[in-house]
């Protein structure tokens, strides 16, 4: 429960503020709520004091004024005493006077000390008391009412001076509680012989006292000058109990304390218990008699008001607070309701649904604004992945457009290395480069009549406008070549075609050359071109001494020369474009010629291919990562007997059937020493063997001797198998293949032998030379039929 | 299988090259093969076999199922398996 709760409020971001405004405004709520009641409180307690205070002043001042009232009746008739005293009978007239003259005076005696009047015995003492409305009088003293002894006549007698003395019932004499005024009577020696008393009902000072009624529940009390209750709701205590008794009997020390201070005289106020009820007592003295009045007022009386005026508040107060939490709460979800959706809306976008609808928000505060916002970013979006797309398709569709432009101009330059693999005397390995996807830089070369023409080309720029130049160049260069004996006459052909209608200058600078393969001699013509280097078999490296000419295409009808020289058995000719030599390192260094003259000394021995690869490592070492500026065209071509003798072998068979077995032989011996894997060595035997029975079986007329020679020669991890006959014409590349598709009934029982040889062979191919039967074919060992084919897509 | 279903049994234990097929054929001319015979050829022993061995195979199975017999090939050596698989043969025989 708890713990959904925190949830709740972690989550809720509403209910979170509602909870925090809450918890504030309750703080303060209840602070000042506090703060009130504390000084309502106060002012209450004052105002109910002054309150009692002022009950109780007046009633002691009525009290005070009554007991005045009858000292100065006593007094004023003291006189009438002394001259009556001679006619004792007399005295009654006076009592019953003072009775009438003052209405709270409930009886009056002048009682004469012992044997006054000698007449009249031990006791003298005339006395007029109230009898409902009337008045009536009689002696007082007798044997069984001693007045002697009691304190109203003795005391006053004592202290020589008018005394009020303390409530007592008056047996005989009033029959109730009263208290009593004596006035000492003197004789003309100045000796007290009689006391004037006047009587006071204490019912008529309870009346007076419980007159005082601050409060409902306020009861009142009156204690004598020894703390006897005079006044007291419990008419049991009257006379009966002290204060002092109640509150030792109470324990409440408090009590004792103010016992004793009103009986003291103070005036003051103070607390006490009763009954689990707090009473707040106010009492003040009755100077004449000694006595003292108090009001006991109840706190729940005084303080009621505050109370419920606290009560109301608190009551008022929370529903007040739940109202704000809830409006708080109510208020705050509709202005943030729009964020969640907002919110929800954010999270669509997110997975991809750009044209989700954002809220309407009406006001226009800072939701409005985020809101606002997101409905710019959204547009945004949505253009923005527009524009995307659209970049991105056309991205895609250049790029593919690129990539087939680049497969076509792979495709337009030879590929398959090596290009002659039936001939012993040449070896040859191009590389073609691209800066770019595509690029101006050609290379081209074919054997006709055991010439090699050969072209090495650059045209100036880069990317797709030189690659178009290119594509008419080397398509250009295989039909003028094709027709065209001289060198230079190619170039010149090629500069008049390239110039025709060349609107945008595009130019082109070329060597061509043509090696005869028989004699050795290379003629030339350069067309701007970088001079091709020699790597003599001496390991020397030095570069062609070329005639610069012109760059192909810039002025139709431009007189080129041409140049011929005599290229050394073992020779190695290396010819490249300026991406080469124009390589730049990251700090815009070079390759250069030099290093480039410097890293082919001594290298006429390696292979073509193992040469180019070299000067690419070190290109690649030179530039250190930077990116190809520009389009790298390396042809290199090894002139003269390639191998060792000891790498070919050679048998001479004759046309009999049988002679496979020496065939066998023969390419056993060979996967001995070569090492050849099982595989190897019984896929050469069954293609050779295929090849050789042709041969043998169709060549020749069945009855006449003749021989076929079979050469074999290893370059590099290549075998090249070289079947060469006399026979009649017969190209077994031309012949059908067996459909491995079909269904037992529907295979022919030919077609295998050839079908079987394509598989073994990564390149088999058949050449009519001078009347004899060629046909070479090419293994890769160790590799499967794709060997050469993944050589020359890496380019 | 019915018991006047006869089994006919070839071993072609030599390499099967262009010198050794005139066995091989000589051993499937002499069988008679009727309706619902087999003729297993065990090649345990035969280390190669040339385009012409295929050839003698392929027109003997052709040969056999029209006569409604069955021709099983067993214990091909991998080298050998491979050429058959090359050639497409796997699909068309029986081997076992």
């Amino acid at each position: 429960m708890v713990v959904k709760l925190a949830n709740l409020l972690i989550r809720s971001f509403p209910l979170r503020l509602s909870l925090v405004i809450l918890v504030l405004v309750s703080a303060l709520f209840t602070a000042t709520i506090v703060g009130n009641s504390r000084s309502a409180r106060r002012y209450v307690q004052n105002e109910s004091i002054e309150r009692a205070q002022s009950a109780l002043d007046n009633t002691i001042l009525r009290i005070n004024s009554v007991l005045h009232s009858v000292e100065i009746t006593l007094n004023n008739l003291s006189w009438q005493v002394v001259e009556s005293l001679n006619n004792p009978e007399k005295l009654y007239t006076i009592t019953e006077h003072i009775i009438q003259s003052n209405d709270f005076i409930s009886g009056s005696a002048i009682a004469f000390e012992p044997y006054y009047y000698e007449e009249m015995g031990r006791f003298y003492s005339p006395y007029s008391y109230r009898d409902g409305d009337a008045i009536r009088s009689k002696q007082l003293g007798t044997e069984s009412y001693n007045y002697h002894l009691m304190d109203w006549y003795r005391l006053p007698m004592q202290l020589n001076a008018p005394h009020w003395s303390e409530p007592y019932f008056d047996e005989g004499g009033g029959n109730i509680i009263m208290t009593t005024y004596s006035y000492p009577i003197y004789n003309n020696d100045g000796q007290i012989i009689a006391i004037f008393t006047a009587d006071l009902s204490l019912e008529w000072f309870a009346k007076m006292v419980n007159s005082i009624k601050p409060y409902p529940n306020a009861y009142n009390l009156m204690i004598g000058r020894l703390g006897a209750y005079l006044v007291h709701y419990n008419h049991d205590y009257i006379l009966n109990k002290t204060m002092f008794d109640v509150a030792y009997s109470q324990g409440d020390h408090q009590m004792v304390e103010t016992a004793y201070r009103m009986i003291s005289g103070e005036c003051g106020n103070g607390e006490f218990e009763r009954q689990g009820e707090k009473f707040y007592l106010l009492y003040a003295p009755i100077e004449a008699t000694g006595w003292s009045v108090a009001v006991a007022c109840l706190h729940s009386d005084i303080f009621a008001g505050v109370e419920s005026v606290r009560k109301y508040s608190y009551i008022a107060g929370f529903i007040c607070l739940l109202l704000v939490a809830i409006i708080c709460f109510l208020t705050i979800r509709r202005m943030t309701r729009p964020l969640i959706k907002i919110a929800g809306v954010a999270t669509e976008i997110a997975e991809g649904n750009l044209l989700a609808k954002l809220p309407t928000v009406s006001g226009r505060d800072e939701v409005r604004t985020l809101r606002d916002s997101f409905a710019n970013m959204q547009q945004s979006l949505l253009k923005y992945v527009d524009e995307l797309q659209l970049t991105a398709a056309n991205k895609e569709r250049i790029e593919s457009e690129l990539r087939i432009a680049r497969a076509i101009q792979m495709g337009m330059v030879p590929k398959v290395f090596p290009p002659f693999p039936e001939r012993d005397d040449i070896d040859l390995y191009s590389k073609l480069r691209p800066a770019r996807e595509v690029g101006g830089d050609l290379y081209d070369f074919f054997i006709d009549d055991e010439k090699l023409h050969f072209i090495v080309g650059d045209v100036s720029g880069k990317g797709v406008p030189a690659s178009l130049v290119m594509a008419v160049t080397c398509r250009l260069f295989r039909t003028i070549a094709y027709n065209v004996e001289s060198p230079e006459g190619i170039v010149a052909t090629l500069n008049d075609a390239l110039s025709e209608s060349n609107e945008s200058n595009m130019f082109c600078t070329a060597f061509v050359g043509i090696l005869d393969l028989k004699s050795g001699e290379l003629r030339y013509c350069n067309a701007g071109h970088n001079p091709p280097i020699i790597l003599l078999p001496n390991g020397c490296a030095e570069q062609l001494c070329v005639k610069p000419n012109l760059a192909m295409g810039i002025w139709s009808g431009f007189k080129y020369e041409s140049e011929s020289c005599h290229i050394e058995n073992g020779s190695t000719l290396f010819m490249y474009t300026d991406g080469v030599t124009e390589a730049e390192s990251v700090d815009k260094e070079l390759y250069g010629v030099h290093r480039l003259m410097e890293f082919l000394q001594d290298k006429s021995s390696n292979t073509p291919r193992k040469i180019i690869d070299e000067v690419l490592e070190d290109i690649a070492i030179h530039t250190k990562g930077a990116d190809q500026n520009d389009d790298i065209t390396i042809l290199c071509c090894s002139i003269g007997k390639l191998g060792n003798d000891e790498d070919s072998r050679q048998i001479v068979l004759s046309n009999r059937i049988e002679e496979i077995a020496r065939m066998a032989a023969f390419l056993e011996q060979i996967s001995e020493e070569l090492n050849l894997s099982a595989e190897d060595s019984f896929n050469i035997h069954l293609a050779m063997e295929e090849a050789v029975s042709n041969v043998i079986m169709y060549a020749y007329p069945q009855d006449e001797e003749h021989t076929l020679t079979i050469t074999v020669r290893q370059v590099e991890n290549r075998l090249v198998f070289k079947i060469v006959d006399s026979g009649k014409e017969f190209d077994p590349t031309k012949q059908p293949e067996a459909d491995i598709t079909l269904s037992l009934e529907e295979r022919p029982i030919g077609g295998l032998g050839i079908f079987l040889i394509r598989r073994i062979m990564q390149m088999v191919e058949y050449h009519r030379v001078n009347g004899e039967n060629i046909l070479t074919m090419v293994k890769v060992i160790g590799d499967k039929k794709d060997g050469i084919e993944s050589e020359y897509l890496t380019q | 299988m019915a018991e006047n279903f006869t089994t006919h049994n070839i071993y072609a234990n030599y390499p099967m090259d262009s010198l050794h097929l005139k066995a091989l054929e000589d051993d499937i001319n002499r069988l008679e093969v009727n309706l619902g015979d087999i003729v297993v050829i065990d090649c345990a022993g035969m280390n190669y076999i040339c385009s012409s061995g295929l050839r003698i195979f392929l027109s003997f199975n052709k040969n056999i199922t029209a006569k409604g017999g069955k021709l099983i090939i067993r214990n091909l050596e991998p080298l050998v398996k491979s050429v058959f698989d090359m050639s497409g043969f796997s699909q068309i025989f029986n081997i076992e």
